[in-house]
């Protein structure tokens, strides 16, 4: 069966249809977005994507063209882009993202949320599971990575079904988003001193000041654009959102019990305290509160 | 191609290699010691089979050289070498770091011996035009240690978040660097101490693998693999090993084998440029700083993590 599988993937790589991934082949010009699963990825991409060319919205139906991801244009898709490209993924750290990255981080109470409500729509696993149940084996788990839950649940597995796609699937690799905390670790450990090529963005701040943070984001991948184009982005992705205006931050307050806030804050509530997801208490260091005014300015 | 794909004759891209959860990853930037310590290891765990240059791929294989499927075909627990940023799926890990002053010379000449670069290429200006930007090896030294030593109790110093450094408490100690969190068991090797100490370096990667060796047995495998004996298998292998194979012969991959080489080989205003950008990384990792650079400023306004100059791993 494998060799089966490794034939039509070697079909389907002269084709030029293969998912792409994380080895893409990347440029020195290629920009990156990143964001782990459920932390607005789709909505940042929507927003560059408008930033970038007003005339021409973002749909569902170009926005593989426009800010393609990893895990569901091809290779040959990749190579037919125009330069410079803006990419999404998942990823952890990847040294081969040689220019410039925005990294959107957001609450893990939140991402748990949001994934869990992702899951139950797409209907990929039983509804039976309960959200206690999902923060506890899966999404506190540590030990999963692309072609376990975070890809299912996702829903690019259901896109890409079929023969070829799983023969990378089940014998190689598509990419390795983890978990929470090593995705946002492994890019501020690597990257946390060199702001030319790491700028990290709130969720939260975006929601909340999102021209603000646009502005940053276009200095920051040096688009130029005016405060009336940041505007005007901001205005037609909230009228054409390719899927629904992101979340208010904070849902997690209403939707995730005791138990999972808990099971989450012990397994990184120190990262939490540095993004100012968790209160700075008299018990804390100073340095929390410093860092959290120092290098997230839009809050 | 296409047929060595189908029968998996093949080598994987990098991170395409399947993988079990009880491999063990020898990870390191370049030019850092990860040879040196497959040769340990391997002399360690084969003793009546000395290791040399033909046969490590076989005991310790290289992830960049290995076929796809002759991976499937190694007993476990495997023991890989890598020099791939941080990922996830690697459970078990030895991470060897070293000064990177010393690797800056290192890799100088490495990349002479492979022709990258040649003899009237500049040190001065590999170092501050290449290495510091990572031309030439794909990823920066700070990049690669700042992947793999982040954990939530030393962010955000290793991240770099301003403040970095701790203005209470007892700053970082050595100790708690390592992406140690989340279930990943994790050693952190500093080159310099396996040169001072190489058989309390082994006998710590013999706690960390459960080997039940003695120190006889730890002082073969030093033995067998000190840096003369492996210059010696290089001269006789060189043809052979993929690594040596065709390059210049006049250039040895094993070279000096010492620490601190940089205060004599590399120009001060290098030092100087390594320092300013990644003296913050260096010092916690117990680097002291020849130049005093950027961090005076910072160490006035805010103490750095203490550190002692050698692991301080009990």
């Amino acid at each position: 069966m494998s060799m089966l599988l490794r034939i039509g993937y070697v079909l389907n790589y002269a084709l030029g249809l293969d998912i792409a991934g994380r080895t893409v082949a990347k440029f020195p010009d290629d920009e990156f977005l990143v964001a782990y699963p459920g932390s607005g990825g789709p909505w940042l991409r929507g927003l560059i994507g408008n930033l970038m060319d007003p005339e021409h919205l973002v749909t569902s139906a170009n926005i593989l063209q426009r800010v393609p991801d990893l895990y569901h244009q091809s290779r040959h898709g990749f190579r037919r882009m125009a330069r410079p490209r803006v990419i999404f993924s998942h990823e952890c750290y990847d040294a081969d993202c040689h220019g410039p990255v925005v990294y959107l981080v957001r609450d893990p109470r939140d991402v748990a949320v949001s994934i869990y409500q992702q899951r139950r729509g797409g209907a990929t696993h039983a509804d039976s599971q309960t959200i206690e149940h999902f923060v506890s084996t899966d999404f506190t788990r540590t030990d999963q990575y692309q072609g376990g839950w975070a890809e299912d649940f996702s829903g690019v597995i259901k896109q890409n079904h079929g023969f070829v796609y799983l023969s990378r699937l089940r014998e190689e690799f598509l990419g390795t988003p983890a978990c929470w905390g090593e995705n946002v670790m492994s890019w501020l450990g690597a990257r946390g001193e060199d702001p030319e090529r790491l700028l990290t963005v709130r969720y939260e701040d975006l929601f909340a000041h999102p021209e603000d943070v646009l502005e940053r984001i276009s200095e920051f991948l040096g688009l130029r654009s005016s405060v009336e184009k940041i505007r005007a982005a901001v205005q037609v992705s909230r009228e054409c959102a390719t899927a629904e205006w992101p979340q208010r931050p904070g849902k997690w307050e209403t939707d995730l019990p005791a138990s999972a806030v808990d099971e989450i804050e012990s397994a990184w509530g120190q990262l939490m305290l540095f993004f100012g997801y968790l209160p700075v208490g008299p018990g804390h260091d100073c340095e929390a509160q410093k860092c959290v005014e120092n290098n997230f300015p839009g809050r | 191609m296409f047929l060595g794909y189908v029968l998996g004759r093949y080598k994987p891209a990098e991170r395409a290699i399947p993988m079990r959860a009880d491999d063990i990853f020898l990870v390191s930037f370049f030019k850092s010691g990860n040879t040196w310590t497959r040769f340990l290891l391997g002399n360690l765990l084969n003793p009546g089979r000395p290791v040399t240059f033909e046969s490590i791929e076989r005991t310790s294989p290289d992830i960049y050289q290995f076929q796809y499927r002759d991976y499937g075909r190694l007993a476990s627990p495997r023991i890989i070498k890598s020099h791939e940023c941080f990922d996830p799926r690697y459970r078990r890990v030895i991470y060897i770091v070293r000064d990177p002053r010393d690797v800056a010379v290192s890799l100088y000449h490495f990349l002479r011996k492979i022709g990258t670069i040649d003899d009237t290429f500049p040190l001065a200006t590999y170092a501050s035009e290449w290495f510091l930007r990572g031309k030439g090896s794909g990823r920066t030294w700070r990049e690669h240690v700042g992947s793999w030593l982040l954990n939530p109790r030393n962010f955000p110093e290793v991240a770099g978040l301003e403040p970095a450094s701790r203005c209470t408490g007892d700053g970082l100690k050595l100790d708690e660097l390592g992406a140690c969190g989340h279930g990943r068991q994790f050693l952190l090797l500093r080159y310099e101490d396996l040169l001072s100490n190489p058989g309390a370096s082994l006998a710590r990667m013999s706690k960390f693998l459960n080997l039940d060796v003695s120190a006889e047995q730890i002082s073969y495998a030093v033995e067998q693999s000190s840096a003369s004996r492996m210059r010696g298998l290089e001269q006789k292998d060189r043809d052979q090993w993929f690594m040596t194979k065709h390059t210049r012969k006049d250039i040895n991959f094993v070279r000096e084998a010492r620490a601190e080489q940089w205060r004599t080989a590399l120009p001060r205003e290098s030092v100087a440029k390594i320092e300013s950008q990644w003296g913050r990384t260096m010092q916690l990792l117990g680097y002291g700083l020849a130049e005093h650079s950027v961090e005076d400023a910072v160490r006035s306004e805010c103490p750095l993590p203490k550190t002692t100059g050698h692991i301080g791993f009990s």
